[in-house]
C-alpha cells in the first residue's frame, strides 16, 4: 500500500518537473524599458524609404478596455516614431454619446459605422494592422504590437507622398503613389482625415476613478475623401514600372467642429485582392 | 480531410484485429450517434434592434458518430455553419464553414484507458483544467492529443494529458501538458469500504507552452498552474475544497500584469430525507488561464471557475444572469431545501417543498503597488491583495424563495419570489449604467387533463426602476403524446421609453418520437445575455422562424 502511494506521488512529482514553468523576475518585465530602440528610419539625412504601418483602432469612449489599445499605440510611437500610422475609429454602442455626461461628444462617422458592420466587428477594442481583411481582426491590443513588428522591417514596394492644403472652408489633398519596384498588383487608395488632441471623456478600467473627463483623444477618424474603403486606382495586373506614379487629388468641406490645426491627412494604399496595406503616410495640415 | 478519414479507417481495422484476437463473445460492433440542426430565418425589426441578415437564413448543425467494439471505440464529429447563427462567436466569419473538427479513438480495460485524438477532460473542480463543450454558448475547447488514465489500485487513479486545444477550425497556439492524481481512501482500504466516514485527496498540475513573441514585454513561454483538493464526508455530510495557484501569466485577460493567480473554494452539503443544505464560498484572483495568452471571450479557456450563484430557469429570473469574474471575485451561497411530509399540516396530501436561496458576490480588495502606478498597469506586478480580502463593491446578490406543491392528482403549482441586485457595469462590461435592483415573481400551475394530456400556465413579472423597467410574461404549454404546443408573450410594459414597450410574442410546436425531435417556433427574441455555469454570451435581438431538428440513434 505504501508503495502505491509513494508511486502515485512520484508520478505526480515527475509530471511537475516535466511540465516546467518560467518565472519572470520583477524588473525584467519590459524588453525595452526606456524605449531606446532606434527608429528604423535612417538618420543620415539621405532619404531611406520606410514601410509605414497602418493601425485601424476600432474604439469608443464608453469602452473601458479601449485605452489599452491607445496605450499600445503610444508605446509603438515611442519606439517606431512616424512609422506608426494610427487611425482611431469610434464606433458601436460604446461610442454613442450621452448628453449631460462626460461622454457627450459624438465621434461617430458614417464611414466608421460602415466598417463596423462590414468587418464583422463584434467587440471593441478591435484592431486591424496593415490589412483590411476582416478575418485578421484582433481584439487584443498587445497582438497589434506583435503584428506591427512583422511589417515594419519589410522593404516597401510603394511610396506615398501626401500634400494637404486648406482654403475657403475646404480641405484638399494631393496624393502621389510611386512604384519602388515593379508592381503587378491591383491597388486601392484610401485617404482619411484624423484629428489629434480632442479633450473629452473616456472610460478607462485601469484608471481610478474609471471615468477620465479630460482624456486626450488622438488620431480620431473624421472623414474619408474617397469612401470608407477608398477607391481602386489600378484595377489590373499589368506591370507598373519602377518609378511609375499614380496621382490623385481630393477636396471636401471642413466641418465646423474640427480644429484644423490638429488635423492630419492619412493615406494608405492596399492590394485590392489580398487587402494587405502596402504603404501608409500621415501628414499634418498647415494652413 | 481525406488523409484523416483514411487514418481513422486504418486505426479501426487495427482495433478490430486486436479485438478479434481477444475472442470474447461480448465483442460486437455497435454504432451510435446523434444529429442536431438549428436553423433560423431572420426578419429585420428596427423596433427591437433586430438586424437584417444578408443570407436571410442561418444554421448551425452538428453530428456525432461513434463506433465501439469490445474495449475499443472511436468517434468522429461533423459540424456545419452555413453561416453561423447570430450571437454565436464568429468574429470575422471564423466559425463559418463545414468540416470535421474532432475525431478520436479509445481503448479501455479495467485499469487503463487511452484516448488519442480529441477529448474532453476535467481535473478536480476544473480550476486547473476543464476542456468541455457547451453548444448553447458556442464553446468547444476539446484537446487534440493523447490522454492516459490508469488505476494503480482501486481508489488510486492517475491521468495525464498532452495536446492543443481546438480554436474554431484551427488549433490554439499553446501546448497543454497536465497530470492529475486522486486517492479515495474508502475505495483503496478494504476495511473502510463500508465506513460512514469518507476521505479523499487529489492534486493536479497543468503547464502551457506558448512561444513568446511580444515586442514590448518579456513573457513566460511556460506557464504552470497547480491545485490540491480534499473531500471529507460523514453520513449525509460532505465537504469538498480546492486551492489553485498559477504563476505569472501576463495575458490579454489580466492586461499583461505579472502577479500570480489564486483560487480557493469550499462547498459543504448536508442531506437527509426531505432536507438539504448547501453552503459554498469561493475567492478568486487573476485566475484566467487560456492556451493562448491573446485569446478573449470564451475562446480556448483552460481553467474553469465553478459558478457560485444559482442557475435560474424561469425566463425573467434568468434575465440578469451572473457571469464569473476570473480577474477577481468573492462569493458565498447558501441554499436550503425542505420537504414537508405528506399528511402533515403544511405538507397536505402530497407534500410541499420549500427552497430558500441566497448568494452574494463582491469584488476582491486590491491595493496599488505604489502611488504612481494605477492598479492593473500593464508590464507591472499589477497590484497587491491577500487571500480572502473582500472589496466593497457588490457585483451580485439574489434572495429567492420557491414553494412547490402538489394539490391533487391533477393539480401542481410552483411559486417563486426573487430579489435581485445586479452590477450592470461590471457584469456587462460597460459604464455609466445604473445598477439593477429588481423583484421577480413567478406562478406556475400544471393541470393534468388525463394521464397523457397536460396544460401548464405560467405568469412571471419583474419590477424594476432601472434598465428597461418592468416586464410581464405569460405562457401556456399543452403537451400530449408526441406533441407539444407553446405560446408565450414577454411584454416590456414598463419601459421608460414608451415607444419601446414591445410584446415579444412567441408561438411554437414540436414533435418528439423515440430519439427524434423536431420543433418550429416563430417569435421575437429580446437582446440579452445567456449564461451557463457562469460563462456567458450576448444574445442579439431577433425576429423570425426557428427550426430545430435533433435525432439520436
Amino acid at each position: 500500500m505504501k508503495k502505491t502511494i509513494i508511486l502515485t506521488f512520484a508520478v505526480l512529482l515527475a509530471g511537475l518537473f516535466v511540465a516546467s514553468c518560467d518565472k519572470i523576475e520583477e524588473g525584467e518585465y519590459l524588453k525595452n524599458p526606456n524605449n531606446s530602440q532606434p527608429t528604423p528610419a535612417d538618420t543620415t539625412g539621405q532619404k531611406t524609404l520606410l514601410r509605414k504601418v497602418l493601425i485601424l483602432d476600432f474604439t469608443g469612449h464608453k469602452c473601458g478596455n479601449c485605452p489599452k489599445g491607445h496605450k499600445i499605440i503610444t508605446s509603438l510611437e515611442g519606439t517606431y516614431h512616424d512609422a506608426v500610422v494610427p487611425v482611431a475609429i469610434h464606433c458601436s454602442n460604446f461610442a454613442k454619446p450621452e448628453e449631460g455626461t462626460a461622454f457627450a461628444t459624438d465621434f461617430r462617422t458614417e464611414e466608421g459605422n460602415y466598417m463596423l458592420n462590414n468587418m464583422y466587428i463584434e467587440q471593441i477594442p478591435s484592431g486591424l494592422v496593415n490589412t483590411l481583411l476582416p478575418s485578421a481582426i484582433s481584439d487584443v491590443p498587445t497582438e497589434w504590437a506583435a503584428q506591427f513588428a512583422e511589417y515594419v522591417n519589410i522593404e516597401p514596394e510603394l511610396s506615398l507622398e501626401v500634400v494637404p492644403s486648406v482654403a475657403n472652408g475646404s480641405m484638399s489633398s494631393n496624393v502621389k503613389l510611386t512604384a519602388e519596384t515593379v508592381c503587378s498588383r491591383k491597388l486601392s487608395l484610401c485617404v482619411y482625415v484624423v484629428e489629434d488632441n480632442i479633450i473629452s471623456g473616456q472610460l478607462d478600467y485601469d484608471s481610478d476613478p474609471s471615468i477620465i473627463e479630460d482624456y486626450v483623444h488622438n488620431h480620431v477618424f473624421r472623414m474619408s475623401f474617397n469612401g470608407a474603403l477608398g477607391e481602386s486606382v489600378k484595377d489590373n495586373t499589368e506591370e507598373m514600372a519602377k518609378g511609375a506614379t499614380i496621382e490623385k487629388s481630393y477636396s471636401k468641406a471642413i466641418k465646423p467642429e474640427w480644429n484644423i490645426s490638429n488635423c492630419k491627412v492619412v493615406a494608405f494604399v492596399y492590394d485590392s485582392d489580398t487587402k494587405e496595406v502596402l504603404q501608409a503616410e500621415m501628414v499634418g495640415i498647415s494652413q | 480531410m481525406k488523409k484523416f478519414l483514411f487514418l481513422l479507417v486504418v486505426m479501426f481495422s487495427a482495433f478490430s484485429l486486436w479485438a478479434q484476437k481477444d475472442g470474447k463473445s461480448e465483442n460486437k460492433f455497435n454504432v451510435s450517434g446523434n444529429f442536431q440542426s438549428d436553423l433560423q430565418y431572420y426578419f429585420e425589426d428596427q423596433k427591437i434592434g433586430a438586424v437584417a441578415v444578408d443570407e436571410k437564413l442561418l444554421s448551425n448543425s452538428y453530428a456525432n458518430f461513434m463506433i465501439s467494439y469490445g474495449k475499443f471505440s472511436a468517434g468522429v464529429r461533423f459540424e456545419g455553419y452555413y453561416n453561423t447563427l447570430l450571437g454565436f462567436p464568429n468574429s470575422g466569419g471564423k466559425n463559418d464553414g463545414f468540416g470535421v473538427p474532432s475525431y478520436w479513438a479509445n481503448f479501455t480495460n479495467d485499469k487503463l484507458e487511452v484516448t488519442v485524438g480529441h477529448f474532453y477532460e476535467q481535473f478536480g473542480n476544473g480550476l486547473t483544467l476543464r476542456s468541455y463543450e457547451e453548444k448553447s454558448l458556442g464553446i468547444d475547447n476539446a484537446i487534440l492529443g493523447a490522454r492516459v488514465k490508469y488505476t494503480i489500485v482501486p481508489g488510486v487513479n492517475i491521468k495525464g494529458i498532452i495536446g492543443k486545444q481546438r480554436y474554431y477550425w484551427k488549433l490554439s497556439d499553446g501546448i497543454l501538458r497536465g497530470v492529475d492524481g486522486e486517492i479515495q481512501f474508502n475505495e483503496m482500504i478494504k476495511s473502510l469500504n463500508d465506513s460512514q466516514f469518507r476521505f479523499g485527496i487529489g492534486g493536479s498540475f497543468v503547464s502551457k507552452y506558448q512561444k513568446e513573441d511580444n515586442p514590448i514585454y518579456n513573457l513566460p513561454n511556460n506557464v504552470a498552474t497547480g491545485a490540491g483538493r480534499i473531500n471529507i464526508g460523514y453520513s449525509g455530510f460532505n465537504l469538498i475544497s480546492e486551492y489553485a495557484y498559477k504563476i505569472n501569466d501576463p495575458s490579454a485577460d489580466n492586461n499583461y500584469i505579472y502577479r500570480p493567480g489564486q483560487a480557493f473554494l469550499i462547498n459543504a452539503t448536508y442531506s437527509q430525507k426531505g432536507l438539504g443544505v448547501i453552503l459554498s464560498t469561493k475567492w478568486v484572483d487573476n485566475m484566467s488561464l487560456r492556451s493562448d495568452r491573446n485569446a478573449t471571450l470564451s475562446d480556448v479557456t483552460v481553467s474553469y471557475l465553478p459558478e457560485i450563484t444559482r442557475n435560474y430557469t424561469y425566463v425573467l429570473q434568468a434575465f440578469y444572469p451572473y457571469a464569473s469574474q476570473p480577474m477577481g471575485e468573492w462569493g458565498a451561497k447558501g441554499e436550503f431545501f425542505y420537504k414537508f411530509k405528506k399528511g402533515s399540516k403544511l405538507g397536505g396530501k402530497y407534500g410541499t417543498t420549500i427552497t430558500l436561496n441566497y448568494s452574494r458576490v463582491h469584488n476582491i480588495k486590491k491595493t496599488a503597488l505604489n502611488d504612481s502606478t494605477p492598479i492593473g498597469t500593464s508590464g507591472t506586478y499589477g497590484y497587491n491583495t491577500s487571500l480572502f480580502a473582500i472589496g466593497n463593491e457588490l457585483y451580485y446578490q439574489d434572495i429567492n424563495v420557491e414553494i412547490s406543491k402538489k394539490w391533487s392528482k391533477k393539480w401542481y403549482t410552483n411559486i417563486a419570489y426573487m430579489n435581485l441586485f445586479y452590477n450592470y457595469n461590471v457584469l456587462m462590461g460597460t459604464a455609466g449604467h445604473e445598477n439593477v435592483k429588481a423583484n421577480i415573481a413567478v406562478i406556475e400551475a400544471t393541470y393534468k387533463i388525463t394521464d397523457k394530456y397536460a396544460l401548464k400556465g405560467e405568469v412571471q413579472a419583474m419590477f424594476t426602476k432601472q434598465d428597461k423597467g418592468n416586464w410581464i410574461l405569460g405562457q401556456l404549454e399543452f403537451t400530449m403524446p408526441n406533441w407539444f404546443f407553446t405560446v408565450f408573450d414577454n411584454w416590456n410594459y414598463g419601459n421608460p421609453d414608451k415607444s419601446a414597450r414591445v410584446h415579444y410574442l412567441n408561438v411554437g410546436f414540436g414533435y418528439v418520437k423515440g430519439g427524434n425531435r423536431i420543433q418550429l417556433t416563430y417569435g421575437k427574441q429580446r437582446e440579452g445575455v445567456m449564461c451557463v455555469g457562469g460563462v456567458c454570451r450576448h444574445v442579439p435581438a431577433s425576429n423570425g422562424f426557428a427550426l430545430s431538428i435533433s435525432s439520436t440513434f
